[in-house]
């Protein structure tokens, strides 16, 4: 496989650390590997490199894999990548900046071989992901606005205008009391009832939402009739101040990540207030003290957003959901007991469980208790982890301890990378390992780090009520509460297993957690024993 | 003309002889096997040397020093070494010394029991020394073929011999049991993240067990499905839940760690640590063939 390696010095921050030259060196083997200042100011070459060299997969060494995710210029490369060929799950991220650069900037030598370490961890990632499926969408011109405030209105009016079909959804009988901007939301109000695109749904109860950007099937209840509502977005447009109990329930099936505050945040609270990682999703949340101005402002971008979206004649999904092998699957049904997302079901005539792909968002909790291994995540392979897991064991610790730290990306990932930002100094004993959700956590691979050498293994999930795939962190918990009686029983302390709750923001209770963790375990001594 | 006969020598390492009594079995239900095959050398008989042979079997697994001796020998005799019983192919139950440090085991044995006055630790060298992990066949000597369960059935002896005879692996199932299981679920297959049961039961505290009904749903542990099938479900046709002795899935790494992850969505895991011996049903017979398949060194390295 032809794979390129990208190193970034990140503008110096990187290479004052790390010698990147020498790093560079050690993977003369691979296709091609190239240092750059900064990637995104050089995509045209990074493009370049790959159709010239006919990559197939990349692993990009700098910064940290959430800016792809939540910064606009992270992802337009990532986009430009896949138009160049290469696979989604075939681009392989080390974060050598917050991760490693950064709190080890003092000791350059473990920082050196911790980089080479996570390096060999992505390279293998890109070699043994299989290749995501897109899916192409026609999206539907109709848009679900959820509750009638103010910021919902505005919204409404904006996407009418546009052309777009808008049902306005509320759980109380009538639309709410606009209070105080009553007077000055007259005329959208007007122009939204004389609309003939709008329709009311209201003291209506939001049962179930599923699928995805440009085809969602809302299920609406009342009176105990159900009625599906087919729509291409979603905005909500829910009062932080009245709606608590209405975002508890969304939350259900609903699976954005949440804010410390316990509503669902934005993709960045400055930059992009109203997008969510659901790309059909717009927030534009009303509560506090925001001026209508600041409102009306939101409920531009929302339209701005979704319309931009909707316009197109067709919408790509990756498909990263969990599979079945139904050479391996039984049929025993622990699958359809475990999924939050009533994704499972079982094929009663072949005895064989089947996903459905509207409704699986590859949390993979199903694949960590799948019995017989017939289930995995398209996007994290279990071969992949155990490689991983071994690879990192081969690292030279400097002071002798090795703990493998297996962090949530809804959380732990990101509660380091701010550690790093704020320049917080940790043993680099850590190595750190992302694996999705602390849900995805086989205990299988908690056994194998202990077998491989590992001094302890430590676990970053989401604090309770906060794990986006809703029962990670509790599935996790029951796991390791059972598995404990496992490393007892190979006269392994249970206290070598350490699991963390978090949010993103906690760099600070995790590094501190880190140090008495390392120190813990220097009590117990070397070897897993004691 | 008779035709030549498939030569076959059989062993049995640290076992209980079950497989062996089941090989026999064969005898009643399936005579045509042995109308293929011609038993050279088996602890029944009074051979010393083995001969050179086409077929070794083995049953049970490597414990010893002199376990260690005799399939050493029987790689160099066997064309062809077929591993028979979950004590060779997985550990089994002798396997599960390997939770126990040697000394404890030896002290347990021969001074602690209960009935045992004044005992001690023999140190004659009569008696082979005992190693310290033990082992599945396949860990110390190239396996060829395997059989799995504890006992397997006699008819997947006959299906193994006879596939070899005919020059073709014998093939097992890759899912597990609660394919080849018929009792129904209620619960089981409904998207609702409940437990199926407010507690758990061992088989013995229950009045009465629903014959028909998945034992998991009566909140009886059963291993079905961390367990590979091809049993037809012998145990549950007695109305006894499976303990997991064909080993895990060829997908999965181990049964016990996969039937905990599995169990905590849908027995009550709070109640099943206090209930259940976990590990000890979960590791019954595939311990040495796990991910950590004996206890970890002591401190300070010495064994
Ligand atoms: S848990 Fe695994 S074996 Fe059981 S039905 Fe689901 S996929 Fe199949
Ligand atoms: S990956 Fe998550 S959502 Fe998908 S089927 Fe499994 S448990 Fe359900
Ligand atoms: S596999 Fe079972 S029947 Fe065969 S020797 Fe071992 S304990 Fe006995
Ligand atoms: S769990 Fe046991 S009883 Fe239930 S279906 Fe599976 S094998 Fe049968
Ligand atoms: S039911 Fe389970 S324990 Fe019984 S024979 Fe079958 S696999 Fe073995």
């Amino acid at each position: 496989m032809n794979i390129g390696l990208f190193i970034s010095r990140a503008n110096g921050a990187i290479s004052q650390v790390i010698d990147l030259n020498d790093l560079a060196k050690e993977y003369r083997n691979l296709s091609v590997v190239k240092i750059y200042d900064n990637f995104f100011k050089a995509s045209r070459d990074l493009i370049y490199q790959t159709r010239l060299n006919q990559l197939e997969g990349v692993v990009l060494a700098g910064d940290s894999k959430m800016f792809y995710q939540t910064n606009r210029s992270g992802s337009y490369l990532i986009r430009l990548f896949e138009n160049a060929g290469i696979n989604l799950n075939k681009i392989g991220f080390v974060n050598l900046k917050e991760q490693v650069a950064f709190p080890h900037r003092k000791e350059r030598k473990s920082a050196y071989k911790k980089a080479k370490a996570l390096i060999n961890v992505a390279l293998e990632k890109v070699k043994l992901s299989p290749l995501i499926e897109v899916l192409s969408v026609a999206p539907r011109r109709q848009i679900a606005i959820l509750g009638t405030t103010v910021s919902g209105l505005l919204a409404a009016q904006r996407l009418l205008e546009k052309g777009y079909k808008v049902f306005l959804i509320d759980r109380g009988e009538k639309i709410r009391d606009l209070k105080e901007a009553k007077e000055k939301v007259l005329p959208t109000l007007s122009y939204i009832d004389g609309h003939k695109k709008v329709e009311y749904r209201l003291g209506v109860k939001v049962t179930d939402v599923s699928g995805y950007a440009g085809d969602y099937t809302i299920v609406l209840e009342k009176e105990g009739k159900q009625e599906e509502l087919l729509v291409g977005g979603i905005i909500l447009a829910l009062d932080t101040d009245e709606d608590a109990s209405w975002f508890e329930e969304l939350h259900q099936f609903m699976h954005l990540q949440m804010s410390d505050d316990g509503f669902f945040s934005p993709l960045d609270a400055e930059t992009l207030p109203v997008q969510t990682i659901d790309e059909g999703i717009c927030l534009v949340f009303q509560g506090g003290s925001q001026s209508l101005r600041e409102l009306a402002l939101r409920a531009d971008s929302a339209a701005l957003s979704l319309g931009n979206l909707l316009d197109h004649n067709e919408i790509i999904h990756e498909v990263t959901i969990s599979r079945v092998d139904e050479k391996v699957c039984g049929g025993c049904g622990v699958c359809v007991k475990t999924c939050m997302f009533k994704a499972s079901s079982i094929d009663l005539v072949e005895k064989h469980s089947h996903i459905d792909p509207r409704r699986c968002i590859g949390c993979g909790n199903c694949v960590a208790a799948c019995p017989t291994g017939a289930r995995d995540l398209l996007s994290f392979p279990s071969e992949f982890i155990f490689k991983a897991i071994d690879i990192l064991s081969q690292y030279e610790s400097p002071n002798g301890i090795k703990v493998l730290t297996l962090v949530c990306d809804g959380c732990g990932y990101e509660a380091l990378d701010y550690a790093g930002k704020m320049g917080l100094e940790y043993s680099p004993s850590i190595l750190p390992l992302e694996v999705h959700c602390a849900g995805r956590i086989d205990t299988q691979f908690i056994l194998y780090a202990f077998v491989r050498g590992f001094d302890g293994v430590m676990i970053c999930e989401c604090v309770e009520g906060r794990c986006r795939n809703l029962v990670g962190n509790i599935d996790l918990d029951r796991r390791a509460n059972l598995f404990r009686d496992v490393l007892r029983s190979r006269q392994i302390n249970p206290e070598r297993l350490r699991i963390l709750g978090l949010t993103p923001c906690e760099g600070v209770t995790c590094v501190n957690v880190v140090a008495e963790f390392i120190n813990e375990l220097k009590k117990l001594g070397g070897e897993s024993s004691g | 003309m008779a035709k030549k006969k498939v030569t076959v020598a059989t062993a049995s390492l640290q076992s209980c002889f079950g497989c062996h009594i089941s090989f026999l079995d064969l005898h009643e239900e399936v005579l045509g096997v042995f109308d293929l095959i011609e038993i050279l050398h088996s602890p029944i008989m009074d051979v010393k040397e083995v001969p050179q042979v086409t077929v070794g079997l083995i049953e049970g697994a490597v414990a010893n020093e002199n376990n260690l001796r005799v399939i050493e020998e029987f790689r160099k005799k066997a064309k062809i070494i077929l591993a028979m019983g979950s004590c060779a192919n997985l550990g089994g139950v002798p396997g599960m010394r390997n939770f126990f440090y040697q000394e404890d085991v030896l002290k347990r044995a021969y001074v602690e029991t209960e009935s045992t006055v004044k005992g001690k630790i023999p140190t004659s060298n009569q008696i082979p020394k005992l190693l310290d992990e033990v082992k599945p066949v396949h860990k110390v000597i190239k396996v060829d073929y395997y059989i799995p369960g504890c006992p397997p059935l006699p008819e997947m002896i006959k299906d193994a011999i006879i596939a070899l005879v005919q020059g073709k692996e014998p093939e097992w199932p890759t899912y597990n049991l609660c394919k080849e299981c018929k009792r129904y679920h209620t619960l089981m297959y409904i998207p609702q993240r409940e437990f199926l049961t407010e507690t758990v039961f061992s088989p013995m505290e229950l009045e009465q067990i629903d014959t028909e009904k998945c034992f998991l749903e009566q909140g009886v542990l059963c291993m079905g499905p961390a367990t590979r099938a091809g049993c037809h479900t012998r145990c549950i046709n007695g109305n006894i839940p499976c303990r997991g002795c064909f080993g895990p899935t060829p997908d999965a790494l181990e049964q016990g760690s996969k039937m905990i992850n599995a169990l905590s969505s849908i027995l009550p895991a709070g109640t099943l640590m206090h209930l259940e011996d976990v590990v000890g049903v979960g590791y019954r017979y595939s311990l040495p063939v796990s991910i950590y398949p004996k206890v970890s060194p002591p401190k300070g390295g010495k064994k």
